[in-house]
């Protein structure tokens, strides 16, 4: 029975009367308000269960917004965010039937689903603004499993409570409970330090992760997706971004069944740049670097994961600096079957175009045009052209006049591009040449490598 | 002073680690390898550092009809060590390494070689191994307990794990905690993300569900574990050809899902299966209970005795089992094997009906009704989770508990749990009241497949 309708309704105070006389007896684990003013009384009374969620900078309009929540219960935090306004979607590990109660009692419209926080995929559930994720990680076996499907389905803010083992000093290590360490109770696993929980969060995707409060062996974090808005007045140039890259491939592709990391090579002048400083964003996502390496000058490279939760497609990677604005962007392609590399410009045609100008080849580790026949060597050779628009399988690139797969290609802006390639096995210790040609033009002239074993 | 020793050596664990990369990619081998005609490629890791590393397991010199998996096989020694020994093997990486596919030509190897990252590998597409090489590899994943039980999944004997871990492994009863490497903070790689120290990587491999894990060694911060699936056999001495150990083995009372009490199981879920056995008084400890689900061990997690020769053991529904029924049973330590219970796993329609009903159902009979809490005969306690257990004569053995319902006064109860016969040939059925059950006088009886028993008086209270 709905509540605008039951409201002043003397049978149904009666029977809510019941029923709270009833379900009092029955264990309540959150206390819940009714729409009489009646209180059931749960374990956690409404002042905590209020003192909770006023620890997070939750909107408290809410409307138009979809809000998740994770480990639901008897479901307070689902009724107090439909009360906001927001459309929710509670989900619990096992059915309560004290929350069908209360949900029928308010006369919720929260959607109740029973599913386990490996089963939370966009897919099945879509995208939430805001995802609440109380007092259940240490109950997975998989902590940060959880928190990358909660990454995952979050398009701004996840609010990630958790049980801690000590109050922020203590460095970044979980505990393991094989059986009932834990309370004595068999459904927790992990036991993470504060600094764990707030690693955890960064690695499973998050851009910004902000400790709310330590306070009896809990803590709160605010995790977003999104970076701060970039400064409206940046005081360091924009870096120009070269590639984003697979980094056991190197070239544009990742595949969702794999653990893929992205290297981002870049150019930047900001003075004294570190990795906490660098915002790399994957279609606005924010995504944290792991490393950051100066390779020379003003030339960088960041690596870092892939941001759960991408759709198959393609994907646009920029960044900025803390004092920047946002660079050029590069594509990536997500999950789409790889095309054919560089075979279909073989077919030779009548020049149309001037031939490139190679004005730099290198060795994409070293930056130097000496190779050694490492496992991760590969060619980065930079050219000019006329042409305004080439893709990756209308450049051919040749070592010795033997076509080699292009892995990607990069325009680097001002007509100069990047192709990049890898050292073919089997070349002989000494000078090769290198050249390349468009599908419409003739070949650039050689530019020459050193191939020297160590 | 103290900051600016652990400055310098800080400093000097970075610059060896810088060395052993340069070294690395100056060699452009991790394994060495030795090629037929004796010549040998130097790789970072020489022979006798992998034979020694290999030794640490009690992997059989031959293995002739075995299947073996290496997961993490790099440039390969260990695949073409265990091929050499006579087993098929299947090499797996997450990254392909050309050096794996030269060497393989160079030796004339028959291993298959697949790219895959662990915790997507399955059954279904790559089948079960005897052996499991899974060495180097869990420090660098970001899901430790997934990728153990999804290699637990893959393995129908023995595993052999090797890793990382943060002490020498000394202390055994170290509390289990585990480092989480955010970002290049081991060895300046940002490819490694948990560090256990030795009790916490034993914990996570008991946890993954095999039935017995041991630790052989800690060497240089490197444990290795041999993780087996299955149990040792009863002793011969004691089996004495079946006769008196047959006595003493354990007899099963019931079993059932411990989270939903049915007897229904999903290889899918974290599930967990209760055996209630008795056993001839003895002070029974979880080292001392064998349960064994199917053809794979599962140890204890849980054990308590619940009064007399009763005992309750948890454990974990061992991974890999196909869908379909399978036994489940348990021995103590020198008992032979107790009487078999089936349970099903991820049943699907065919498979419930590969147990068809009998029809002859005529002569049920209640023999017995208590209280499911306090046994109390006759007399049933309301309430939450109130329940009331029968012993039930003349049902069919394939009588299933989703075809029973015990009726209360002609109100249907769903039965929760039916055990197989006892060895008066009774079974035991539970139900679960509903918490606003009238009390007062009531009469109870079992339907089942069209029959009804006659009723039985009983007394809610």
């Amino acid at each position: 029975m709905p509540a605008e309708r039951a409201a002043g309704d003397a049978t149904f105070h009666d029977l809510v009367q019941q029923q709270v006389a009833l379900l009092s007896t029955k264990g309540w684990y959150h206390s819940i308000e009714l729409p009489d003013g009646g209180v059931i009384q749960g374990m956690i009374g409404i002042d905590a269960l209020q003192a909770r969620l006023a620890a997070f900078p939750i909107p408290a309009d809410l409307t138009g917004k979809r809000v998740l929540d994770v480990g639901a219960w008897t479901g307070w935090c689902s009724f107090e965010m439909e009360r906001r306004g927001a459309e929710v979607v509670a989900v619990d590990c096992i059915e309560f039937a004290e929350f069908r109660e209360a949900h029928r009692l308010i006369g919720s419209r929260v959607d109740y689903r029973i599913l386990d926080v490996e089963e939370l995929t966009p897919e099945r559930l879509g995208l939430f603004d805001y995802v609440l994720f109380f007092g259940v990680l240490y109950h997975l076996r998989n902590p940060l499993l959880g928190l990358e499907k909660i990454c995952a389905i979050t398009k701004d803010t996840a609010f990630v409570e958790s049980f801690v083992t000590d109050n922020g000093s203590a460095p970044c290590v979980m505990e393991f409970y094989e059986t009932d360490e834990l309370g004595g109770q068999i459904d927790n696993w992990f036991g993470p330090s504060v600094a764990c929980v707030a690693a955890l969060c960064r690695s499973a995707g998050f851009a910004r992760v902000n400790r709310e409060y330590v306070a009896e062996r809990r803590a709160g974090f605010t995790c977003r997706r999104k970076w701060e808005p970039a400064p409206a007045n940046p005081t360091e140039p924009a870096p120009l971004l070269y590639s984003a890259v697979n980094n056991r491939t190197h070239d544009i592709e990742f595949h969702p069944g794999k653990d893929e990391y992205i290297c981002v090579y870049f150019r930047s002048e900001a003075p004294e740049l570190t990795r906490d400083r660098v915002r790399i964003e994957i279609d606005g996502l924010g995504a944290p670097s792991l490393v950051l390496v100066n390779l020379r000058a003003y030339e960088w490279q960041a690596n870092l994961r892939v941001a759960p939760g991408l759709a198959a497609g393609t994907h646009r990677v920029r960044l900025r600096t803390a004092s920047s604005g946002y660079s050029n962007a590069f594509e990536i392609s997500y999950g789409t079957s790889a095309s054919p590399r560089g075979a279909s410009a073989a077919a030779s045609v009548s020049p149309q175009q001037p031939a490139p100008v190679v004005y730099e080849l290198s060795n994409g580790m070293t930056r130097t045009n000496v190779f050694h026949g490492h496992r991760n060597e590969y060619i980065c050779c930079r050219f000019r052209a006329t042409e305004t628009a080439l893709d990756r399988a209308g450049v051919v690139l040749q070592i010795d006049e033997a076509e080699q797969p292009v892995m990607f290609l990069t325009d680097l802006g001002g007509g100069c591009w990047q192709v990049n390639a890898r050292l073919p096995l089997g070349l002989t210790p000494g000078a090769h040449c290198v050249r390349v040609r468009t599908a419409a033009s003739s070949f650039s002239d050689s530019a020459r490598l050193e191939l020297s074993l160590a | 002073m103290e900051t600016e020793a652990a400055a310098a050596a800080d400093q000097s664990r970075a610059e060896i680690d810088r060395r052993k990369l340069e070294e690395i990619a100056r060699l452009g081998w991790y394994h060495s390898l030795e090629l037929p005609g004796g010549r040998i490629i130097p790789g970072f890791q020489p022979l006798d550092v992998l034979r020694n590393r290999l030794a640490q397991f009690p992997i059989p010199a031959d293995l002739h009809g075995q299947r073996a998996l290496d997961i993490g096989a790099w440039d390969g020694w260990f695949t073409f060590e265990l091929e050499r020994r006579g087993a098929r093997v299947m090499a797996v990486d997450s990254t392909e390494f050309e050096n794996f596919r030269t060497a393989r030509d160079l030796l004339g190897s028959q291993a298959e070689y697949r790219i895959a990252d662990v915790c997507r590998l399955s059954p279904a597409e790559i089948g079960y191994f005897d052996i499991v090489m899974f060495l180097g590899v869990l420090y660098h994943l970001k899901h430790p307990m997934l990728a153990l039980e999804k290699v637990c999944e893959l393995s129908t004997g023995l595993v052999c794990v090797e890793s990382f871990v943060t002490d020498d492994g000394t202390n055994p009863t170290a509390k289990p905690v585990m480092e989480f490497y955010e970002t290049t903070e081991l060895c300046g790689q940002f490819d490694n993300w948990v560090g256990p120290n030795t009790a916490c990587l034993l914990a996570m491999c008991r946890t993954a569900g095999f039935a017995r894990v041991e630790l052989e060694s800690v060497l240089d911060h490197r444990a290795h574990v041999t993780c087996y699936r299955h149990w040792p056999e009863p002793d011969r001495a004691s089996d004495g050809g079946g006769g008196a150990a047959r006595d003493s083995a354990p007899y099963i009372t019931a079993v059932e899902n411990a989270a939903t009490h049915g007897r229904d199981f999903s290889a899918s879920n974290d599930d967990y299966v209760a055996i209630w056995f008795k056993s001839p008084p003895a002070d029974l400890a979880p080292a001392d209970v064998f349960p064994r689900i199917g053809p794979y061990g599962s140890h204890p997690v849980f054990l308590q005795n619940i009064g007399g020769d009763g005992w309750q053991v948890n454990c974990k529904l061992p991974p890999g089992l196909a869908p379909g029924w399978h036994a489940a049973t348990v021995r103590i330590a020198g008992s032979a094997w107790a009487n078999p219970v089936r349970i099903g796993v991820d049943l699907t329609p065919e498979q419930r009906r590969q147990r068809p009903a009998s029809a002859d159902a005529a002569g049920i009979r209640i023999a017995i009704v208590t209280d499911g809490k306090t046994w109390e005969r006759n007399l049933i306690h309301t309430g939450i989770q109130s329940c009331i257990s029968l012993w039930v004569a003349g049902l069919p053995e394939g009588a299933m508990r989703d075809d029973i319902t015990i009726w209360l006064d002609g109100d249907d109860l769903p039965a929760v749990f039916l055990s197989e016969p006892d060895r008066e040939g009774l079974r035991q059925i539970n139900a679960m009241l509903p918490s606003g059950a009238r009390p007062g006088e009531r009469s109870v009886s079992v339907a089942f497949s069209g029959a009804v028993s006659p009723p039985v008086p009983v007394r809610l209270v």
